[in-house]
Parts: structure tokens; C-alpha cells; sequence
């Protein structure tokens, strides 16, 4: 019987091997080569592409730094205004009306519309010379804005059309745990006097911290990755304001320069970034997610 | 008792709730019926909405596109001979060749020349069109593998990829080639600096897609502007009087983080008497030339339209749609800015680009080459050549390709009627000398002979945005590109003490 249940799982052990633990043993491979795709063959080098991201004295690490600052700011920023807003809303549309359930209705919308195709649409919206941002503005006397050409501008951009697109995931997520607390602690806190914001701040947020964190786990994992925006929006500039970890592994590796195992080195050291957050998060509030002892 | 009196109105609010949300009510037949309603007349106004949109979008007349069949009977029917002007064997007849093509402006054209070269051969081509970083993933994957799944190969980025590319083996010399091609192909015919940027080692290893190069020019609105500038500050000078947004811009270029702001830095850097390097490779980039180019380029882009995410199509895009007095970009967009729908229609004019009137211009074009691991390679060169014969150089080029590498195209009368201003523009070109000769040299010679030139162009386009972005000074950008430069220069091999 063991022996059979062995047998039976097999398929899937084959299927993850071959799709992830063989990609990730050949990443670490390839991260240990010099090896440019346009000629040159490749070589073995060790961990000198560690060291020419990592050491400070390399010139290449400046750029790294900076993108891995970037990263960490563009993802914890919007992750947190997402986190925030989407709580907010959430709270909002935790009604039993008509305009609540219109709403939560199009809170899908963003979600189904394809990424690129809405990077797209705000890369149109934010056009001076063609979106309608510029020309409702223009209405108000402010004329000559540059959305994505100018530093701060261009994060505060990137993070709307970010806002727009992910809140409304924050919120459903948030609305299903609004939705599904028991109503009899509320009411019990109502008979006993307590106002709204006290029902927020020792009931609400308590019992739905679970899904705050499950929200703030999905968001911060895929804020980290961000890539499609820059791509389509900024081509990581103005300057590398906007060169995020996953664009600059991007042009290294699939772009014109093809440097395959500078860009494995980075790719894996992304990966061990984002593996250590998520799992610290996990782990620290593993047990509140998990339904234990609730953090007030 | 305030409070008792609302926590008894609560507390009778609770118990009524308690009645309705009681599980052993059941809902009756009235309200299964009246909720069924309301969900079968929802979902009807859905289906009459989703039916009026698509019965809207289906009766709206199809855009006119022009259809590579279309274009291939255009082509087929200018033909006047059947001269063979190419490399040609009775004995490929029956042979299926790829190509792996860049999506630009030239692959239609070769596409619908195909049947016409199937017709007169017997060999069928087969097109595998992909955007251009897919192509050199696609090939550099093909190349490391030495498949022979592609027999002819586009090398993006203006030929940038083929040298590397050639360097290391990938790709066939096609001297060879040339030299058992008839002598109706006439390879003197071509202007001489073309095949001397495709050569290493004596060896030419491709050539520009449908025989194209393209130059780099300054348009400007005829009706704004009386006369063209001729030196960088007459253009800020347009730009800046022009300038009144957000109806109209002072002047357009391409200036992304890439290969489209090298290119019209490049302008400015050509502007000052300098290039990139001199003629021991040394680079140039911390001289007080460079500066001022780099200075230069950084005032005008104040009159530009969010240039930093500008491509060089969104470029030709504004300047079309009468947004911008001026615009620096590939020539290949004049057709477009003059064309049917274009809002500057007759109001356009052109001029070597300020600055750069008696040097040679910008020479760039998309290449095509032999697979070195191909196993059809005489087909691949008789589709080739014949891609670069002088019939179909003139068939194309009257078609309105705009470019040309061949001189009798450019001599012909014919087209000095009919096309005077793609003329006049390549024969900007006709003194372009490569790098090393000692003369001002043309951005094409430098991706085609320097091993690495995307890292030099990055380097450069680092300096170039960063300090666009004032994230740095400019002459502290610039440092820190020409030390990286000179590094690469020695690493590559060509910097002379």
C-alpha cells in the first residue's frame, strides 16, 4: 500500500523536479559562467559574477544597489499604500446595498484587463501630447507636466498606475475576511457601547489580521517582481531612477548586451531576496495566519 | 437610560434580524420566482449590451492595410525582365529556406518579394518573424546549439549583433559568395562604404536588409520655421520659440535609455567636430566637445514631449500629428510625415542635420547574414543576392522604400523624377568613410567593429540619461563613461597606447 501511494505521486515528483528544482540547479549553473550569447563561447569563473555584483570596490555593483534599492522602495511603498487603501475600501464596501455590490463587482475589472495592455493604456493617459491627463489638467492652468521623463514624477506614476491595478485585489481579499467575520461580536460590542472607531481598532483589524497578512505577502512578493511597467513605461529611466532588479536582469540577459551569466547571477540573487522576505513574513505571523494566538 | 433605550432598539434590531436570517425559514415560490427574474432580465440587458457592441465593431468598414499579398502583386507587376541578377543554381530548385527576420519596415517588403524569387528558382522561403530581442535570443539559443533551423539570419539592433556574431563563428563570410555571384550583380555598383562596415578581416559577413541604409536628418516645419537651422543653437533657438505646450512642442527626437538616444546624441556629438573615439580608439567622451554636445542635447530636450520615454516612432508620431516644430530621426519617417493622413502634410522640410553639414551622416541599417551551420547555404545566398540585385534595388526603391545601396538606383533618372528627395538625402551618404580612415566617422561604423558595442552604447546612453535626469552632471557622466570606455577598449583589443 505504501509502496503504491509511492508510486502513485511519482508523476508529480517528475513534474516538479522538471519544472522547478532542474530550472534552478541550471540557474546556479549558468551563474557561474561568463558567457555572453553574441560569441565568445563561455567559461567558467567561479563566483566572480557574485563579486562583481556584490563587492563595493566593483564598478558594476553601484548599479545593482541601485536597483535593489529601488526595488525594495518601489515594492514596501506601494505594497503599503495598497495595504491601507484597500482596507479602507474594503470597510466601505462591507455593506448589504445595492451600490456596495456594484461595486465590488468592478473591483474585477483591473484584474481581468491584461497587464500589458493597461501598462499600455496609462502609458497613453500619462502622453503629454496625447493623454487626457494632460488636457484635464490643462483645464486647471497646469500645462507642461512631465509624468514619466522627470524625477520624483515618475514614481509617483508608476505607483498610481500600480495603485490602480492591484488595490482592487487587496480589497477583495480583505472584503472576504470583512464579510465573513461572525456578526455576534459586533453586536455584543455595540450593546456594550463601544463607537465605531473602537470596534475598528480592537475588533475589525484584530480578527481580519490574518487577511492583512495574506494580502500583504501576495502584494509584497509581486510588487518586488514589478517589471512589465517599467518596461512599457520608462525603460528603466529617466537616468536608472526606475531600473528595477527584474528590468536590469532583463537587459542583461535577453537584451542586445546577452551577458547570460551575469544576468543568472543576478536573477538567483533576486530570487534568494524575495524567498528570505516571504519567508520571514510567513514566519512571523504564521501562527496568527493559521488561526493561533491573535496579536491585538 | 439613553443607553438602555438604544441598546433595546439594537436589541430589537438583532431579533428581527434573527427572524430573517433564521436557517429554517425557507424562501417561498413568490420570491424564488421574483429572484430568478431579476437574474434572467440582468443577464438579458448583458447579452443585448454585448450583442449592440459586437454588431457595432462588425458593421464598421476594415481598415485598409496593406497586405503583403497585395504588395507582392505590386512588385510582381513591375517587373520587366527575368535577367537573372543574382546567384542562381537549376539544382536549389525544390529547397526550403528560413529566414529569421526582424519585425521592421524592410521584412514586408522581403516577404512579398518571396513568391517572386520562388517563381524564377523553385525555392520556397520561408519567414519566421519575430521583434528583434526575440531574434537575437532566438539565434544566439540556435547559435549555441550550432542548429541549422534558421539559414539566414536578420542582425538587430542596425547590424549591431552581426559582428560579434561573425567574430565568433556564427556566421558565413560571404566574400566567397560574391565572388561565384554573375557579374550582373554588379557588387561595384554598391556605395562603397556599405560593404566596408559589414567586413572584418577582408571578409564582408552580411549586408543591410533589402540593400537599405538610413540616415539620420532634421525635419522641421516649414510653416513655423522659414528656413532650417544649421547649427545646434539655431535649433534650441526654434525649439525654444516654438515651444508652447501643450498644443506644440519645440522639437522631438528619440531618447529612451537605449540605442534611440545613442543615435541622436550622436548628432550633437558630430555637431562639435568630434566622435566617439579618435583614430587609435581612444574614446572621447570627458573632452570639452563632448560636454558641450551633451550640454546641447540636455537644453533642447526641454522642448520635448517627455523625451526621455520617447521612441523614435513615437517621435515621428508627434511630428505627424503636428504636435512638434521640429523633429531629429530616421529618414524612413518622411514618408510618413508627408503621407496620406499626416497632420503636416506639405508643410515639411529637411536638411542635414545642424551642425553636421559638411560630415558624413548617420549610417545605419538592420542586416541580414548566412547561418554558419546552415545546410542550404547557396540558397540562402541566391535569395539573398537577390534580395540585392540591382532589379529588385530599383523595384523596391521605386515601390518608395526611401534607401538604397546601390548607385545606379541613385543615378537612375527615373528616380531623380520621381523620388528627388530620398535622392537627395542618400546622396548625403556617398562620402560617408568608415572609422579609421581618419575622417569623421558614421555611428554605423562603430556597431559592426567594435566587439561589445551594446556595452559601449550603454555606457554611453548611461551617461546620457542620468544626467537628463539630473541624477548627474554632465561632465560628471561623462567621466565616468570614459573611464568605463577605456576599459572596454583595452579589454576588446583595439586601444592603441
Amino acid at each position: 500500500m505504501r509502496r503504491s501511494s509511492s508510486f502513485l505521486i511519482l508523476p508529480v515528483v517528475i513534474y516538479l523536479t522538471a519544472m522547478t528544482i532542474f530550472p534552478m540547479v541550471y540557474l546556479v549553473y549558468l551563474s557561474l559562467l561568463d558567457w555572453n550569447l553574441l560569441g565568445g563561447g563561455s567559461q567558467f569563473v567561479g563566483l566572480q559574477n557574485f563579486i562583481d555584483v556584490l563587492s563595493p570596490n566593483s564598478p558594476d555593483s553601484p548599479a545593482f544597489y541601485n536597483s535593489l534599492w529601488i526595488t525594495l522602495a518601489f515594492g514596501g511603498s506601494v505594497t503599503l499604500i495598497e495595504l491601507v487603501l484597500g482596507l479602507a475600501i474594503a470597510l466601505l464596501l462591507a455593506r448589504e446595498n445595492l451600490i456596495a455590490k456594484l461595486a465590488q463587482g468592478m473591483l474585477v475589472v483591473p484584474l481581468v484587463i491584461t497587464p500589458v495592455l493597461l501598462d499600455m493604456i496609462w502609458k497613453y493617459l500619462y502622453s503629454p501630447l496625447l493623454g487626457p491627463i494632460t488636457y484635464l489638467l490643462s483645464l486647471f492652468g497646469i500645462i507642461g507636466m512631465d509624468y514619466l521623463s522627470t524625477i520624483p514624477n515618475v514614481y509617483f506614476s508608476l505607483a498610481i498606475v500600480d495603485l490602480w491595478q492591484w488595490t482592487p485585489l487587496v480589497i477583495l481579499i480583505l472584503l472576504g475576511g470583512l464579510l465573513s467575520l461572525p456578526r455576534q461580536q459586533f453586536e455584543a460590542a455595540e450593546l456594550d457601547g463601544a463607537t465605531r472607531s473602537q470596534i475598528l481598532r480592537y475588533l475589525t483589524i484584530p480578527t481580519i489580521f490574518p487577511f492583512i497578512i495574506i494580502a500583504l505577502i501576495f502584494r509584497l512578493v509581486d510588487a518586488l517582481k514589478v517589471f512589465n511597467k517599467i518596461y512599457i513605461l520608462t525603460a528603466g529611466g529617466p537616468g536608472d531612477a526606475t531600473d528595477t532588479l527584474s528590468y536590469r536582469i532583463f537587459h542583461h540577459s535577453l537584451g542586445f548586451t546577452q551577458e547570460v551569466g551575469y544576468g543568472a547571477t543576478l536573477s538567483l540573487l533576486f530570487f534568494l531576496m524575495v524567498v528570505v522576505i516571504s519567508t520571514v513574513l510567513v514566519l512571523s505571523f504564521s501562527r496568527i495566519i493559521l488561526g493561533g494566538k491573535e496579536k491585538t | 437610560m439613553k443607553k438602555d433605550s438604544e441598546g433595546n432598539r439594537r436589541l430589537k434590531k438583532i431579533e428581527s434580524n434573527e427572524e430573517v436570517s433564521s436557517p429554517s425559514k425557507k424562501v417561498s415560490r413568490r420570491q424564488a420566482i421574483t429572484s430568478m427574474t431579476k437574474v434572467g432580465i440582468g443577464a438579458g440587458i448583458a447579452v443585448i449590451a454585448a450583442g449592440g457592441a459586437a454588431a457595432y465593431f462588425a458593421s464598421r468598414p476594415p481598415e485598409v492595410v496593406s497586405t503583403t499579398s497585395t504588395l507582392t502583386s505590386t512588385l510582381m507587376s513591375t517587373l520587366t525582365t527575368s535577367e537573372k541578377d543574382y546567384y542562381y543554381d537549376p539544382s536549389l530548385s525544390g529547397t526550403t529556406i528560413t529566414r529569421l527576420a526582424a519585425n521592421v519596415p524592410e521584412t514586408p517588403f522581403a516577404q512579398a518579394l518571396a513568391p517572386l524569387f520562388t517563381q524564377e528558382t523553385g525555392i520556397e522561403v520561408k519567414f519566421i518573424v519575430e521583434p528583434e530581442d526575440t531574434v537575437v535570443a532566438k539565434a544566439g539559443v540556435a547559435f549555441a546549439a550550432q542548429s541549422s533551423d534558421y539559414d539566414m539570419i536578420d542582425g538587430p539592433g542596425f547590424g549591431g549583433v552581426a559582428f560579434p556574431w561573425f567574430v565568433s563563428g556564427y556566421l558565413e563570410p560571404l566574400t566567397p559568395y560574391i565572388q561565384k555571384t554573375p557579374s550582373a550583380w554588379k557588387y561595384d555598383d554598391i556605395i562603397a562604404v556599405v560593404p566596408q562596415l559589414q567586413s572584418y578581416m577582408g571578409n564582408v559577413f552580411a549586408f543591410p536588409s533589402l540593400g537599405g541604409i538610413v540616415n539620420y536628418p532634421y525635419f522641421y516645419r516649414k510653416d513655423l520655421i522659414p528656413q532650417p537651422a544649421k547649427t545646434i543653437s539655431d535649433m534650441i533657438s526654434y525649439a525654444s520659440n516654438n515651444n508652447k505646450p501643450p498644443s506644440i512642442y519645440g522639437w522631438t527626437s528619440g531618447g529612451t535609455p537605449d540605442i534611440y538616444s545613442f543615435f541622436t546624441f550622436d548628432m550633437f556629438l558630430w555637431a562639435e567636430g568630434l566622435d566617439y573615439f579618435d583614430a587609435n580608439f581612444h574614446p572621447q567622451l570627458n573632452t570639452s566637445g563632448a560636454l558641450d554636445a551633451l550640454k546641447n542635447l540636455i537644453e533642447v530636450s526641454k522642448y520635448a514631449p517627455a523625451f526621455t520615454t520617447t521612441t523614435a516612432d513615437d517621435a515621428a508620431n508627434n511630428f505627424t500629428q503636428g504636435r512638434t516644430a521640429q523633429m531629429t530621426d530616421f529618414w524612413t519617417w518622411y514618408k510618413l510625415v508627408e503621407g496620406k493622413g499626416s497632420a503636416v502634410t506639405g508643410k515639411v522640410g529637411y536638411a542635414p542635420h545642424p551642425g553636421v553639414v559638411s560630415q558624413p551622416h548617420m549610417m545605419a541599417s538592420e542586416t541580414f547574414s548566412i547561418n554558419k551551420f546552415s545546410k542550404k547555404k547557396d540558397a540562402a545566398w541566391s535569395f539573398l543576392s537577390f534580395l540585392l540585385s540591382p532589379r529588385v534595388g530599383q523595384i523596391v526603391f521605386g515601390q518608395g522604400y526611401g534607401s538604397t545601396m546601390r548607385k545606379s538606383v541613385l543615378n537612375n533618372p527615373v528616380n531623380k523624377e520621381q523620388h528627388p528627395d530620398d535622392i537627395e538625402v542618400m546622396n548625403w551618404l556617398l562620402d560617408a568613410k568608415p572609422a579609421g580612415s581618419g575622417a569623421p566617422v558614421v555611428a554605423g561604423s562603430i556597431l559592426p567593429h567594435i566587439p561589445k558595442g551594446f556595452d559601449f552604447i550603454d555606457m554611453v546612453v548611461t551617461a546620457i540619461s542620468g544626467s537628463l535626469a539630473g541624477k548627474s552632471s554632465p561632465q560628471d557622466a561623462l567621466n565616468a563613461a570614459q573611464d568605463k570606455a577605456t576599459a572596454l577598449m583595452k579589454e576588446v583589443g583595439l586601444y592603441k597606447p
